[in-house]
């Protein structure tokens, strides 16, 4: 079970949208859809709760996750508090799986 | 003898040319919307076709102000890239089509663009015995408004665009992906440039319409969303294009008003110096950004790194011609 949330992760939709979350040593994080840039922005990690901010919100606010890890390689996101609407309607209950390092 | 030779010789001919037409025959729904997107026959004089408006080399836009549609028209608006439309929601400009099929067929009956009734471009697919075979195999019966317009939208669909240097520098962490100028682009973009809060996601565009402040009743007159929902609340307002290849899709705006990108950012950096008396402007354009010299460049920078790298050698080129101009 990885115990981080460093790495890349990433979630194949039923719609066919591959959308993929990098969160790096530095504290910055990308999303990516189908390969193309999405958003970046900066979290903050304390304990297992992700505090998580970016430009489309308010690069000031940050919004606040608890990080369920499960399975092997798995991890849910769950809100604790965001007021940022879309961003709360795509990370709310977001399933992710690992990835290994190297590729795209 | 001779005539035999003769015989001979066409009837390799024909079997060279059903080789050569079984090869092209379209396999998939895509690869059928891709002749079709390419075919002058869905114009009335088939003059036109899809991609006269939307070239290839230019991210599938066009150069002109508005295009020209049959018999010289031209069009009301500029014609936008039809790349990366995948994840859209409103089509056109004024975002008069909810889907992308509703909007494939649209210009074909415009008067302006293709002028040509649907159901005759139909009827003249159904003629074509190309055409005939490829829908009953792919659809499994014959041309009609509804597969026509799957056919184009399948296509549409594939010009989706993911490997630009930007995307390289954040997938993929590879810092030379980009120049040192686009990166603080990047970081304007995001903050002091305020581009983010209408240019997000995939495409760098969003599901909205806004009024960027090209609407004044006057010489710029084109009421943009409002004309479709008769709402006043939507005067000016239109369809936030996407930012994905913009480098190759000059002139910019619904009305092709700024030729360059510089143009463009010299607007947003101060739109009442461009356009004094606009109406119903959105309140993020209240004031200027008081961007310096370098902070455009950087921002330019930054637009040019959201270019693909199938279309890196035109960009090469455009270049090339800028520098010695």
């Amino acid at each position: 079970m990885p115990d981080t949330i460093i790495g890349r992760w990433q979630q194949k939709f039923p719609d066919g949208n591959v959308a993929t979350l990098v969160f790096r040593t530095d504290c910055t994080m990308d999303i990516f859809v189908n390969g193309k840039t999405f958003v970046s922005g900066n979290f903050l990690m304390k304990s297992d709760t992700l505090h998580l901010s970016d430009p489309t919100c308010n690069a000031a606010y940050f919004g606040t996750y608890t990080l369920n890890y499960f399975a092997k390689d798995s991890v849910r996101f769950v809100a604790a508090r965001d007021t940022c609407m879309g961003r709360h309607q795509a990370m709310h209950q977001l399933r992710m799986g690992h990835l290994k390092p190297a590729g795209k | 003898m001779k005539k035999y030779t003769c015989i001979g010789f066409l009837f390799l001919v024909v079997l060279i040319m059903q080789s050569a037409y079984i090869d092209s025959e379209p396999k998939n729904k895509a690869e059928l919307g891709k002749l079709l997107f390419f075919d002058k026959v869905l114009s009335r004089d088939r003059s036109i076709s899809c991609a006269s408006c939307h070239q290839e080399q230019f991210a599938f836009s066009d150069t002109s102000v508005v295009s020209t549609g049959v018999a010289g028209r031209k069009g009301k608006r500029n014609s936008p890239s039809a790349m990366n439309m995948k994840l859209q929601s409103h089509f056109f400009w004024d975002g008069r089509a909810a889907t992308l099929e509703e909007q494939a067929v649209i210009p074909i009956e415009n008067p302006d663009e293709m002028d040509l009734p649907v159901d005759s471009a139909v009827a003249r697919l159904k003629s074509m015995p190309v055409y005939r075979a490829s829908f009953q195999k792919l659809f499994g019966g014959e041309p009609d408004k509804s597969n026509l317009a799957i056919a184009l939208s399948e296509f549409e669909k594939t010009l989706e665009t993911n490997d630009s240097p930007l995307d390289d520098w954040r997938l993929n962490d590879n810092q030379e992906a980009v120049s040192e100028s686009a990166k603080r682009g990047f970081k304007l973009f995001n903050g002091k440039g305020n581009c983010v809060q209408c240019h997000f996601g995939a495409d760098f565009r969003n599901a909205e319409f806004r009024n960027i402040g090209l609407f004044d009743g006057k010489t710029l007159a084109d009421s943009g969303r409002a004309a479709i929902t008769k709402n006043p609340a939507d005067l000016g307002k239109f369809n936030i294009g996407s930012l994905r290849n913009v480098s190759l899709t000059a002139p910019y705006m619904h009305n092709g008003m700024f030729k360059t990108l510089k143009q463009v950012i010299d607007y947003y950096n101060n739109p009442d110096k461009i356009v004094a008396n606009s109406i119903n402007r959105d309140p993020l354009l209240s004031k200027p950004l008081n961007l310096t010299e370098q902070e455009k460049t950087d921002l330019e920078s930054f637009l040019l790194s959201l270019t693909d790298r199938r279309f890196s050698q035109s960009l090469t080129m455009k270049k090339s011609r800028k520098d010695v101009n």
